[in-house]
């Protein structure tokens, strides 16, 4: 099977534990989730939809690991699976040395606040109807932590990080903007004092400049309280820049895995290439037409579990190669710290 | 004066406001734009900056509270905003059409898709048979490059795709060879290789046709690539307007370079931190005195003049209104760029 | 298909076989003896125990209850003692008369909904708006044998505009053929434009006054349904090709509009044609709710169980309708 090595030479700049070797915190093995389709009638054959086929990763302490891909690949579903908000078909999901899926009810809420969600769209993310302050005071009241006045005192001192004035808090979600409430949002997972935040599409639904603040303010929090990120999102510039390591996801199933300027610079999978062909650069110099691989097709989950690399149909290679045909390619390392699933790697390179 | 290139648009201190229980909003503000015959205008903001309602206020299909208060849309050199509304829906889908943001709700979802595109044609071209119409639909959905285009025809919105609907946007856009469309935020909600295939079947239609468009998009990208020229919006003005090597190459108006700045580029190596502009855009109800964006400003925040009248457009490239940028320091800034 | 229309129809047959069942166990239990009712006050235990052998009262419920139903199905409704008809012959009489009413005041309430819907929601006009919800109000809070004495008042008494209660139609008119037993249908079938004009001024006060109640209930619905449709991108999107407004709406916004109002409307539909106590005896319409509150009163059970059984499977039928209609109407569903 698939097993990402854990000795990942990670970047330098200003991180945390420089030096020692990287503990892995959250490790996912052949994490499968399948969504049945359709079970009207009786003698029916049941649909079932693999959304996470057979996916391994280990996310090392501090980093910022990202999940790539366009909708229907999957990355969600794994976060939701991470979450526990949906029940992984199988696998297992190893936090700081325990598997999260074999807990008690008890033993899971005490690994919960070590990992906290955000997710894309934090007005629809925030109850309405509460007031900031009980917004992010609710962990800390489900957990238990403190006393009033410490839940009080904690809370203040949470928004203030955030950049929020404690002063508005009791105010609620709508009177703030996107950038705010997202903020807010943060503030929610971060008062628990998480080692893990899974950050779903936090800046997509920002503009520019509040996106730029958004992401500036990760890294300032993530050195100052070590955090690792699970950051999914599929604005490949953004990953490029804000990810340590990336794995690009097709239908459910990592297509490549590496550091995110080896990924980017020096793509192996042809799915990667054509991705990161496909985003418009903004510069107006650079060639305009020719550069461009666009990729025919579109993403379709398939129903049964088909033969051969999943990718073949779309594949500017032609993927009409017998090995394409026959055997799904495995994930395998091609050159230290690169894990690519083709049988072809490299052959297709970014036009230029 | 002869040889200058023929205008399809040209908007004139066009005002719109939205008079609210909260206050009034003036959305877009004496707002002035030219688009040529064939050209592509990429107009760039961030969301409330304006850059909706000018596209709604051009084809005058603002909604109450919303209204047009003064100014000129001269569309092939007549006044939009002096028809009535028999006349403009004589002009609409004819002379200009647009193509709207997100395609799964820019589709009626309980009409075919055929009778969708149809609609249109059938609309502009009294005299035409329903069989005609269709086979020209199927023509359009062809041009879209929409597989079995015939077949189609009959199919619903929630069958089609993201991608394949935002194709059925176009060529209901393209139904009646408009001079100009406005499309608003077209690929926003595409994944970046449907947005490609998108982009490319659009560019490649309007190219061969000579339509003009005004492309609206917070994706800098986008713009890069598609436009000719670039109009930036910031708080219901157009801050600067440029080609758009000129404008990416030499932004003059400090909004425009912060947002140059502030994306994230894949060809840039990216230590340290991304470039953000400090603070929220005003709020459009009570906008500061002097210049809107003097209290976010990298050049002019604090400094007397800025905070106390509201700069004038200057010209700043070589040919007269080729390069525009509304602020008091822009013939300084654009020396010390060259 | 076969397999969803198949669990469809048995989804309908459990429940009209679950009213029945409940009616018939609820009446039962109910005090008062259906028996003593026929034999008198004044006759003897002997004769009322004979009686209630005749009837079959003395047997288990489960096999009165399958007895009655077996009979129900083949024609035969029962025997109503209060009146001294079958109960068949009864309905026969009395339900033509509800159903006509009800569709009157169905159309009534639809079309004035859809036309005040439009209304309020035209442009950006807040005095009409707001007096289009101000006659909402008024419909669902109006009781309507209050509304329906006012209409006689005014239009009947005062300026004459209308004829006032107790018949369907003239008596200087004779009733065309029965064919549907409906007046306006028939005299249309019949060609007898007079007598249609005449049913139909009878059937308008009463229709108002038992529509008003569902006005009131749609055109609140369907207002908000068309400010949202509305501020749907599709709205703006069919009048960027040059559609008019009314066009649009018509054609976009409405159908849309409709959908989520579908079931209510089929709802409201199956409660009207099941007839009306308070309006049918303000205008003394010899409809069918009359009959039953009558009955009611008598202790005539078998008139009120056939008139529960039809009920539900009024209700079932309307309901399988409107199903069906939202297969046509919103391709979604036919997926």
């Amino acid at each position: 099977m698939t097993q990402v090595s854990a000795n990942k030479r990670h970047q330098t700049e200003g991180k945390a534990c420089e030096g020692a070797d990287r503990q892995v915190l959250l490790s996912i093995k052949n994490l499968v989730k399948d969504f049945i389709l359709s079970r009207q009638g009786l003698g029916r054959q049941k649909q079932v939809l693999r959304a996470v086929d057979n996916v391994s990763i280990d996310i090392m302490s501090g980093e910022t690991f990202g999940l790539v891909g366009e909708s229907g690949c999957g990355k969600s579903t794994i976060a939701r699976c991470l979450m526990l908000l949906e029940r992984p078909t199988s696998g297992q999901v190893v936090f700081s040395g325990e598997d999260i899926l074999a807990l008690s009810t008890l033993e899971l809420r005490r690994v919960r606040r070590h990992m906290q969600m955000v997710f894309q769209d934090p007005h629809a993310s925030l109850d309405a109807r509460m007031r900031v302050h009980d917004i992010v005071e609710e962990p800390l009241v489900i957990h238990g932590a403190g006393n009033r006045n410490e839940r009080r005192q904690r809370v203040a001192e949470v928004l203030e990080l955030v950049g929020i004035d404690p002063a508005s808090a009791t105010r609620k979600p709508h009177a703030f903007s996107g950038g705010q409430a997202q903020r807010i949002a943060l503030a929610r997972a971060l008062v628990l004092n998480p080692d893990l935040l899974i950050l779903d599409e936090p800046v997509s639904a920002l503009d520019v400049s509040i996106q730029a603040q958004v992401l500036n303010f990760l890294q300032d929090i993530q050195q100052e309280f070590l955090l690792t990120y699970l950051f999914i999102v599929h604005d490949l510039v953004v990953a490029e820049y804000f990810c340590d390591r990336v794995a690009v996801l097709y239908l459910g199933a990592v297509a490549e895995l590496a550091d995110s300027q080896e990924l980017f610079r020096n793509p192996l999978h042809p799915y990667t290439v054509s991705l990161v062909s496909a985003v418009p650069v903004p510069d107006p110099e650079r060639p305009r037409r020719g550069a461009r691989l666009v990729l025919s097709g579109e993403v379709t989950p398939v129903g049964q579990k088909q033969q051969g690399c999943r990718f073949r149909a779309r594949c500017p290679l032609g993927g009409g190669r017998s090995r394409c045909l026959q055997h799904a390619p495995d994930l395998r390392e091609h050159t230290p710290g690169h894990w690519v699933a083709c049988h072809f790697p490299g052959e297709l390179r970014t036009p230029n | 004066m002869a040889t200058e290139p023929e205008h399809v648009l040209s908007v004139r201190d066009l005002r719109t406001e939205f008079h609210t229980e909260n206050g009034i909003f003036p959305a877009v503000r004496d707002v002035s734009l030219d688009v040529y015959r064939g050209r592509q205008v990429g107009i760039v903001g961030e969301s409330g900056s304006g850059k909706s309602a000018l596209a709604l206020s051009i084809l005058g299909l603002v909604r109450p509270p919303g209204r047009i208060m003064s100014g000129q849309v001269l569309l092939n050199g007549r006044d939009l905003c002096l028809l009535k509304e028999t006349q403009l829906n004589s002009v609409r889908g004819r002379e200009v059409s647009l193509i709207f943001q997100d395609p799964m709700t820019a589709l009626d979802p309980v009409k075919t898709i055929g009778k969708q595109i149809c609609e249109g044609i059938l609309h502009h071209n009294r005299g035409t048979s329903r069989r005609e119409a269709r086979r020209r639909a199927i023509h359009l959905l062809e041009d879209v490059e929409v597989p079995a285009a015939a077949q189609r025809m009959n199919s619903y919105p929630h069958e089609f795709s993201g991608g394949m609907r935002q194709r059925v946007m176009i060529a209901i856009a393209i139904a009646n060879e408009p001079d100009l469309i406005i499309a608003d935020e077209p690929t926003t909600a595409l994944d970046v290789t449907t947005q490609a295939q998108v982009l490319d079947i659009f560019e490649s239609l309007v190219r061969s046709r000579g339509t003009a468009v005004i492309l609206i998009t917070h994706n800098l990208g986008i713009v890069a690539e598609f436009c000719d020229e670039v109009r930036v919006m910031y708080a219901g003005r157009i801050v600067e307007s440029a080609d758009t090597r000129t404008l990416f190459r030499n932004p003059v108006h400090p909004y425009t370079e912060s947002l140059l700045r502030s994306v994230p580029r894949p060809d840039q190596a990216h230590d340290g931190k991304l470039f953000s502009i400090a603070g929220l855009p005003p709020s459009l109800a009570r906008l500061p005195a002097g210049c809107s964006f003097e209290p976010r400003c990298i050049a002019g925040r604090g400094k007397p003049l800025c905070q106390e009248s509201r700069p004038k457009t200057t010209s700043v490239g070589e040919v007269h209104a080729s390069h525009l940028a509304e602020c008091h320091f822009a013939r300084e800034r654009h020396e010390a760029q060259s | 298909m076969v397999h969803s229309i198949l669990s469809r129809l048995s989804g309908s047959l459990a429940a009209i076989i679950g009213a029945s069942a409940i009616a018939f166990l609820f009446l039962r239990v109910l005090p008062g003896n259906p028996a003593r009712l026929i034999v008198g006050p004044l006759a003897s235990e002997e004769t009322l125990h004979a009686q209630m052998e005749r009837m079959g009262l003395h047997e288990p419920i489960y096999v009165q209850y399958w007895r009655y139903m077996r009979d129900f199905v083949t024609g035969d409704w029962g025997f109503s003692y209060g009146a001294g008809q079958p109960v068949l012959v009864q309905f026969q009489l009395r339900f033509p008369a509800s159903i006509e009413l009800g569709i009157y005041a169905f159309i009534f309430a639809f079309l004035a909904a859809v036309v005040l819907a439009l209304l309020a929601t035209y442009r950006h006009r807040p005095v009409m708006d707001a007096t289009v919800r101000m006659l909402s109000i008024f419909g669902m809070g109006m009781p309507p044998f209050w509304l329906a004495l006012i209409l006689l008042v005014v239009f009947h008494e005062a300026l004459g505009m209308f004829p006032g209660p107790g018949a369907q139609l003239s008596r200087a008119l004779t009733p065309p053929p029965e064919v549907t037993r409906l007046l306006t249908i028939d005299a249309l079938i019949a060609g007898e434009l007079r007598t249609f004009a005449n049913a139909f001024q009878h059937l308008v006060l009463p229709a108002i006054a038992l529509g008003m109640l569902p006005f009131g209930y749609l055109v609140r619905l369907l207002r908000a349904n068309l400010l949202d449709v509305r501020n749907e991108p599709f709205i703006l999107v069919v009048r960027s090709k040059g559609i008019g407004y009314w066009a649009a709406t018509v054609r976009h916004a409405l159908p849309n509009a409709f959908l989520p109002t579908l079931t209510a409307s089929g709802m409201i539909f199956a409660q009207l044609l099941g007839g009306s106590v308070l309006v049918e005896k303000v205008f003394n319409w010899p409809g069918i709710g009359s009959l039953v509150v009558d009955s009611i009163l008598r202790k005539d059970f078998a008139v009120v169980q056939a008139f529960i059984i039809v009920s539900a499977v009024l209700y079932v039928f309307i309901n399988g309708l409107v199903d069906l209609l939202y297969g046509i109407i919103d391709p979604r569903v036919r997926g």
